[in-house]
């Protein structure tokens, strides 16, 4: 058995420009130097061009998965493109093996006068299906999308779900060694969404790679193993699916906010203003996420320190729920007095509770504020919550007590009110 | 900066304080076991390296692409035809309506002697018109083909890898389709008014192939350029009425130095005359058969200097569609 990389992208970089003109002499000129077998490596950039990958390093083996997430020009597409073999690479080496299949552009080469039957035929062989592969497959396709009744009208009848479902139905008809998808993870109503997501499971576990472009970081926390968040070409962070997905979903947020995002990725930023250390008193898992349990108190140990000396120091930590959605905030700001301190270094514990969380998993997120400024902000450790075994709904669970109400008039007046 | 304490695990791969790594970030290959990869995988390399260094596998690509794609290329094929005049009424009369109008109009000028136009040998006018407006459609929906196809799939070659070779032979495949239909007009036409064909008749589909040949080739080497500036497509059809009168379609070509000159430079005379003359009136002058010996060479390296030149460019293309 054999475990080479399926994909083994190796400190890629790709040069764009952004101006039509000059770009199109660019491409001239490029495609001149490709002809006359005079093409190298690029190092230097000419006027007017930025490089749209730089630097990007990626391993794919069979079964693994990794999600590509980054803001609109962060070069996913790029990365995409260049791994599905349409563009080539200014610098650095990507090697493919195996058979690439893509779930982008679906319907891709639909013509609208013709059948759903013939458009499955042609669809297919765009993306790389033999005729018998098309033929085997073509009841399982249909079924798939569920248009048996209206295969063989013109697809110009279909509404837009019947195409998005046909061309959805075709492209997981492949059986592809590395699915790359472009943000089309499932199509369709509630229903047959479930029904996408359960056949690109059943590649997953046949052993398929995938690689994910998605602005919907709960998918890439649900179906991928790694994540790679990438910024104006660069990969800015690369790690586990939940760690990376979450610390971008709260940038994200903070940024909607309008506020300055100090938490800011760009490499230009040079913004060190204090150190962050914060984390749960409390055991850990093997990959450092704290084990809290419900309706416990918990502590949170911490320490910043500053360059500077704070005015109006306030440190809070902010707990989040694993798809970035703010629970509550643990702060110093009804209290500043209390904020242990020590010249530039404030440092201490913070007990909270009865945690009446749910179980799941969370972030703890660590700000320190110099009045309204924000000087530091850091993800600082990831935990859940154990210890609860009924059901539960939202966020939170109370302790309840149910028992038939007798007696008291107070009571009764209380109830028909409600 | 104080130490964490006890029991603290440094979550992040990179530490947020110091801002992101200054490299392309950490190197992160999870060794998952899972199902291995069968060893006869197809296997691809892209580097920045001109793909003309190595030029026996460029070949072995183009041929690879042509023969993996002719499933699509038939099924493109089929769909292209069927497409075209789905919502028309006349459906392919379209195809063969300009050399048929054209030959009606200038036969109704030269019967009322509006111009004058000479036949050469006993060729009666509207046969001869026919025949050389035939060859020229052919000729200038060959050359035009290539880039209208690349033109029109800009969705699938934007975002898919398939075979691209593909499309090309849809679009010869198309231009071979329309070819045969002027082809039967035409014979019909000179079956129907007894026009006699001459002894040569059988070196007509040789002649019709090389002004194929030629205008695709010329085409296929021109899309490249055309898919960055579309000053070329536009340079066609701005020009191509004024190409189609200096050439000798429907009156008799120029003769003495005039004649010689157009006929070195205007590559569809010698090709359309001497086809003509093959099927009409016998073998052609030979300053004519030398232009169209060259010609029809130069149309086939044309054609596979194309076909490479394609490959090479495609990725260039992609990147600005």
């Amino acid at each position: 058995m054999d475990n080479q990389p399926l994909i083994d992208v190796d400190r890629v970089s790709k040069v764009y420009c952004r101006n039509m003109r000059q770009s199109l002499w660019y491409g001239l000129k490029d495609m001149g130097r490709e002809i006359s077998g005079r093409r190298r490596a690029r190092t230097k950039l000419r006027a007017g061009e930025f490089w749209s990958l730089r630097d990007v390093s990626l391993k794919l083996r069979a079964g693994q998965s990794v999600g590509l997430i980054g803001r609109n020009g962060a070069g996913k597409t790029t990365l995409l493109k260049l791994i599905n073999g349409l563009i080539k690479p200014d610098a650095g080496s990507a090697r493919i093996r195996g058979r690439i299949g893509a779930l982008i552009a679906l319907g891709s080469g639909f013509e609208p006068n013709l059948s759903g039957r013939e458009n499955v035929y042609i669809n297919g062989s765009v993306l790389g299906l033999s005729r018998r592969e098309v033929r085997k497959q073509f009841d399982k396709i249909v079924d798939f999308a569920e248009l048996e009744h209206a295969i063989d009208a013109p697809v110009k009848t279909y509404s837009s779900g019947m195409k998005a479902r046909l061309g959805f139905a075709v492209a997981s008809a492949l059986d592809p060694d590395v699915l790359l998808i472009d943000e089309v993870l499932a199509v369709g109503d509630f229903r047959f969404q479930a029904k996408c997501f359960g056949r690109l499971n059943d590649l997953r576990e046949s052993g398929t790679a995938f690689i994910l472009v998605s602005h919907s970081t709960t998918s890439i926390i649900q179906f991928c193993q790694e994540a790679i968040w990438m910024d104006q070409g660069r990969v800015f962070r690369h790690g586990s699916a939940r760690s990376v997905a979450t610390e971008y979903v709260n940038w994200l947020q903070e940024k909607s906010n309008g506020e300055d995002a100090v938490y800011g990725p760009t490499l230009d930023d040079h913004w060190n203003l204090a150190t962050a250390d914060a984390c749960f008193e409390a055991p850990t898992d093997s990959d450092g996420t704290a084990v809290l349990h419900h309706n416990q108190l918990a502590t949170i140990r911490f320490c910043f320190e500053t360059r500077q000396p704070l005015a109006t120091p306030m440190v809070t930590f902010h707990l989040h729920r694993e798809d970035g959605q703010l629970i509550t905030a643990i702060s110093t700001v009804n209290h500043p007095e209390r904020l242990p301190r020590s010249g530039m270094v404030y440092a201490g514990v913070v007990e909270f509770g009865p945690l009446v969380l749910n179980p799941g998993n969370y972030m703890l997120i660590a700000n320190l504020m110099n009045g309204r400024e924000k000087v530091c902000r850091k993800l600082a450790q990831p935990f859940r919550v154990a210890g609860l075994d009924e059901m539960t709904w939202g966020l939170i669970n109370f302790k309840q007590q149910w028992r038939s109400s007798e007696g008291s008039q107070a009571q009764e007046r209380r109830i028909s009110v409600a | 900066m104080p130490e964490p304490s006890s029991g603290h695990t440094d979550r992040t791969s990179t530490p947020t304080q110091r801002g992101p790594a200054a490299t392309g970030g950490p190197h992160f290959s999870l060794a998952v076991g899972g199902a291995g990869a069968a060893n006869d995988m197809p296997e691809a390399v892209y580097t920045p390296d001109s793909a003309i260094l190595h030029p026996v596998r460029l070949l072995r690509d183009v041929a690879s692409g042509l023969w993996v794609g002719r499933d699509l290329a038939w099924r493109l094929f089929v769909r292209n035809l069927r497409a075209r005049y789905r919502q028309t009424v006349f459906g392919y009369v379209w195809a063969i309506m300009p050399p048929i109008a054209l030959t009606l109009l200038w036969a109704l000028l030269k019967g009322n002697r509006v111009v004058r136009l000479d036949m050469p040998g006993d060729v009666p006018f509207a046969a001869y018109a026919l025949t050389g407006f035939t060859l020229w459609f052919a000729f200038l929906g060959a050359l035009k083909s290539p880039m209208k196809a690349m033109s029109g799939s800009k969705n699938m070659l934007e975002k898919l890898c398939f075979p691209r070779e593909a499309l090309l032979v849809t679009c010869l495949g198309e231009v071979l389709f329309d070819f045969a239909i002027g082809l039967g007009v035409l014979m019909v036409f000179l079956i129907g008014t007894g026009v006699p064909v001459a002894s040569t008749w059988w070196l007509f589909p040789l002649g019709g192939a090389a002004i194929v040949v030629f205008g695709f080739g010329l085409g296929v080497l021109l899309t490249p350029l055309d898919m960055l500036y579309k000053d070329v497509s536009k340079a066609i059809d701005a020009f191509a009425t004024m190409w189609m009168f200096s050439t000798p379609l429907f009156y008799a070509p120029m003769k003495g130095t005039a004649g010689w000159v157009i006929n070195w430079i205007n590559p569809a005379v010698p090709l359309v005359v001497s086809t003509r003359s093959w099927l009409l009136a016998g073998q052609p002058e030979s300053m004519y058969l030398a232009a169209f010996g060259v010609y029809a060479v130069l149309g086939a390296a044309m054609l596979a200097v194309g076909m490479v030149v394609f490959r090479l460019t495609l990725p260039y293309l992609i990147e600005r569609m």
